[in-house]
């Protein structure tokens, strides 16, 4: 990921009337917002920018332009101040770049650096995922306008458009570009020639000129639909769903031989339709039957229509442009207000597998999906590769000129908010904080079952920190970590991290214990918890263990039966000792199939003659049995 | 980075171009000619259509003969195929025709690339895959997987060759297509594994079709470029 946004600077436009700044600092950005806050005006903002540069300065100009029709300027404006978008790139060696798009300045139009990254970038919607729930049962599903609205203008047919009148390309291959000529050539009066007003057109020159521009348009889009449907269905594949999703292409066409006659043609223009339509698969990748599934709003339900949604989204977003030479940036606004929870985790955990390639910039109004996304990120140990914001709208009555403003802060983590706190002198607030920061990073750590409880009446809930806290001398053990990574944690839980115990009188005490505290539960954050098997290995992923001495040859084979971890702190990696299967055995005898790892490895080098202080590592000895790599070779994540 | 080497010429510094007739009395002074590859031509071009070959033995009906004297038969019917000749051949109107006349005195015009063997090769090699693509979407025009595999090809063989005709613009604007498709046939070669080449072109983490993609958004300044130059040949 070579250029990220830096800054985003908007003035005058839409809901923003004075400078406005989003700083980024490189980092992806997850911003909740208030509905009318003014999160969608900063998605419009780069989108603008990004497309000025295809544009002509009168094009790209009109929405800065208060007395224009089209004008985007904030309605509150009543002194001529000046409109525009300012974006400021940065790349990985610190180099900044900025492109302006205003009033006052224009610079990104056939820029190549801006021109890259609007074809290597996208923004999402609600729109083209709720498409394809927008249709009745009983209609074809027909994604034209859809593709009209939110694709075509990022995605490129390979070739240029050219001019009817004398054939020359006119430098533009957008999809968009294409259709929009085409159209336009239809609609302009006297540009293709008729005999009379309304009368038949004559085939002349532009003529076939323009009947060969629709054949490309036709031919190259068929094409464009036939990679994306493939990309889908490759998709839709690995998330196991027996579905083979197609988009027809049905054709754009003009003056049309009427049918019957040698010589008559309609002269009318028929648009294209993009239409969906999917097959059942067997278990072995096989269409099931022959019979095209037309209306699949009727056959499948929500969660398998998101899916088959988001796969076609996603594989027209691996059409674009990935070179490194540019910025890669998706903006998501309010993507999923469609879907329910679980449909909205499915699509987050896709989008989230781009942030090693894309600077991601997720917009949202609905506070638990954030936190969803929140929780998400904390999973993936990425939480400092995001910059997080919250905004808010001050109300027109109490706003200063009563007019509208927004109000936007940084949010921080909860160490963050603890510190804060703290500097602040309001030590209970800061201690408060402190304890979610604990529950928070033991939940990340803890293995799942861990951390819940059944209650007498039978529900099930998350523990809290008291009973967390009783489990963690037990999970540094299962690392065997050399020390205590945290070792006060149970002694500060007692004593501070339930604030409402003290009093003011006891603040000195507190204080001192707090910063003691704060620096020990921040450890927390730079212990990483890295996979090195997943879920689909229990099992069946099998690893062997074989060791030779004293005269034995010891091989044994088994298989995991939980997920399998490390943990990284201060440079050493820790493996976990977790509970495993033996499938095979040549020269020892475990004592039982079931066991835990760290027992058989121990057990073996004792048998095998090595000294208590000289046992190879575990992590040496013991290998993927497929790839042949010792654990401490296998890629974790 | 220099990634093209190579000067323009007239075909005919190159090739010798001969008519039917002209052919068949070379033939005749000296049948090894016989033996020896060359490219046929059809007089009749229909545009979007390979109408041009490398063949051996006698030139069919209606076609022009390509000799080839300093360079490969293989490097010619590439740029013949490929859309810079193409335009040229449809004196350009090969967006308002659909089939053009070609005439010895019209293909003798043409300016092509002396470019070095290794280059030659990888052309060669581009054009051969583009043409047994065609085939296959020849005898099923419906089948949009044929049609899909074609279109890729020829648009590899078109953007190589408009590197060769701009390729100032094409090292300006930092986009390397003969490079990185070289890159992917050694390791295509190197591993043994042609569906690499496919792979190379499709897959969206690849360089060489970053490259082809690359070209196309910055189309609009290499048509100016060759716009800028008499017919598309850089003024030496």
């Amino acid at each position: 990921m070579a250029w990220k946004i830096n800054k985003i600077t908007i003035e005058n436009f839409k809901y923003f009337l004075t400078p406005f700044e989003i700083n980024t600092d490189g980092k992806h950005v997850l911003m909740y917002g208030e509905n009318g806050s003014g999160k969608s005006s900063i998605y419009w903002a780069a989108y603008t920018l990004f497309q000025s540069c295809m544009k002509e300065p009168q094009d790209a100009g009109k929405y800065f332009d208060k007395n224009h029709p089209d004008s985007l300027c904030n309605l509150y404006d009543t002194t001529n101040r000046r409109s525009g978008i300012e974006i400021e790139f940065i790349d990985d060696n610190n180099i900044k770049k900025s492109y302006t798009d205003g009033s006052w300045a224009f610079n990104t139009r056939d820029d190549g650096f801006v021109k890259l990254s609007t074809f290597a970038s996208d923004f999402m919607n609600y729109k083209f995922l709720s498409a394809i729930f927008d249709f009745k049962n009983s209609m074809r599903v027909n994604l034209f306008k859809i593709f009209e609205d939110e694709i075509f203008p990022f995605l490129s047919l390979n070739d240029q458009v050219y001019d009817i009148r004398t054939g020359e390309p006119i430098g533009k291959s957008g999809v968009e570009d294409w259709w929009r000529y085409i159209k336009t050539c239809y609609e302009t009066p006297g540009l293709l020639t008729r005999r009379s007003e309304g009368g038949v057109f004559v085939h002349d020159d532009k003529y076939y000129t323009y009947q060969n521009l629709i054949s490309d348009f036709n031919n190259k889009l068929q094409v464009l639909l036939a990679d994306i449907a493939d990309d889908a269905n490759n998709k839709l594949r690995d998330a196991k769903m027996p579905v083979k999703i197609s988009l027809k292409l049905e054709r754009a066409a003009f003056d049309k031989k009427v049918e019957g006659s040698l010589r008559s043609y309609d002269t009318k223009f028929y648009a294209p339709e993009i239409i969906l339509t999917a097959k059942l698969l067997d278990s072995q990748g096989n269409v099931v039957a022959n019979k095209e599934i037309n209306h699949p709003r009727s056959f499948f339900n929500e969660a398998k229509l998101t899916k088959m949604a988001l796969a076609i989204r996603l594989a027209i977003f691996d059409r674009k442009y990935q070179g490194t030479d540019c910025a890669k940036v998706i903006f998501v606004d309010d993507l999923l207000i469609s879907l329910d929870m679980s449909n909205r985790l499915l699509v987050v955990q896709e989008l989230l597998n781009y942030t090693d390639r894309y600077q991601l910039f997720i917009f949202t109004h609905d506070r638990t999906f954030y936190d969803l996304i929140s929780d998400s990120i904390a999973q993936r140990n990425t939480a400092n590769e995001w910059c997080y914001y919250e905004m808010y709208a001050i109300d027109e009555q109490v706003s200063e000129g009563h007019i509208p403003e927004p109000w936007m802060k940084k949010k921080p983590n909860y160490l963050q908010q603890a510190r804060s706190f703290f500097s602040d002198y309001q030590y209970h607030a800061s201690a408060n904080s402190l304890r979610k920061e604990c529950e928070k990073q033991l939940l990340r750590l803890f293995p799942k079952n861990w951390t819940l409880c059944t209650k007498n009446d039978g529900t099930v809930s998350v523990m809290n920190l008291n009973a967390l806290d009783q489990q963690l001398e037990k999970f540094y053990e299962r690392f065997s970590t050399e020390k205590i990574l945290t070792p006060n944690i149970d002694q500060y839980r007692r004593r501070i991290l339930n604030p409402a115990s003290h009093n003011d009188s006891k603040a000195k005490v507190f204080r001192s214990e707090l910063i003691l505290a704060i620096d020990e539960i921040s450890q927390f954050e730079k212990i990483s918890k890295l996979k090195m098997t997943d879920e689909g290995d229990i099992s069946t992923r099998e690893f062997l263990f074989e060791m030779n001495g004293a005269g034995r040859n010891v091989k044994i084979e088994f298989v995991p039966l939980e997920e399998w971890n490390q943990l990284v702190y201060a440079g050493h990696t820790y493996y976990e000792d977790i509970e495993i299967e033996i499938k095979d055995k040549v020269g020892f005898n475990p004592g039982a199939d079931k066991l835990s790892v760290r027992k058989l490895w121990r057990d073996v080098c004792r048998y095998t003659g090595y000294a208590e202080d000289a046992f190879p590592a575990m992590e040496i000895v013991i290998k993927d049995k497929e790839s042949d790599l010792a654990l401490m070779d296998l890629p974790a994540e | 980075m220099a990634n093209l080497q190579g000067t323009p010429k007239l075909i005919t510094q190159m090739a010798v171009v001969c008519t039917e007739k002209q052919f068949e009395d070379m033939c005749k002074e000296d049948s090894s000619l016989l033996k020896k590859k060359y490219v046929y031509l059809s007089t009749t071009q229909e545009r979007n259509e390979l109408r041009g070959g490398v063949i051996t033995g006698a030139l069919p009906k209606n076609n022009v003969a390509i000799i080839p004297q300093d360079c490969s038969a293989g490097y010619l019917s590439f740029l013949l195929n490929s859309l810079p000749a193409q335009y040229m051949l449809f004196e350009g109107k090969f967006n308002s025709k659909n089939k053009t006349k070609i005439t010895k005195k019209l293909v003798s015009s043409l300016t092509i690339y002396d470019v070095e063997q290794s280059s030659q090769d990888a052309y060669e090699l581009a054009d051969n895959i583009r043409e047994i693509a065609f085939g296959q979407y020849n005898k099923d025009r419906e089948n949009v997987s044929y049609h899909r595999l074609y279109y890729i090809l020829a648009d590899l063989c078109n953007m190589l060759a408009l590197e060769l005709y701009a390729h100032p613009m094409f090292e300006e604007k930092g986009i390397f297509i003969l490079v990185s498709w070289k890159e992917a046939i050694k390791e295509a070669s190197d591993k043994n594994d042609s569906s690499l080449i496919f792979d190379a072109l499709t897959k969206s983490d690849k360089r060489l079709r970053n490259e082809l993609m690359k070209a196309h958004m910055l189309i609009n300044d290499i048509t100016k470029y060759i716009n800028s130059k008499t017919d598309g040949v850089e003024n030496k």
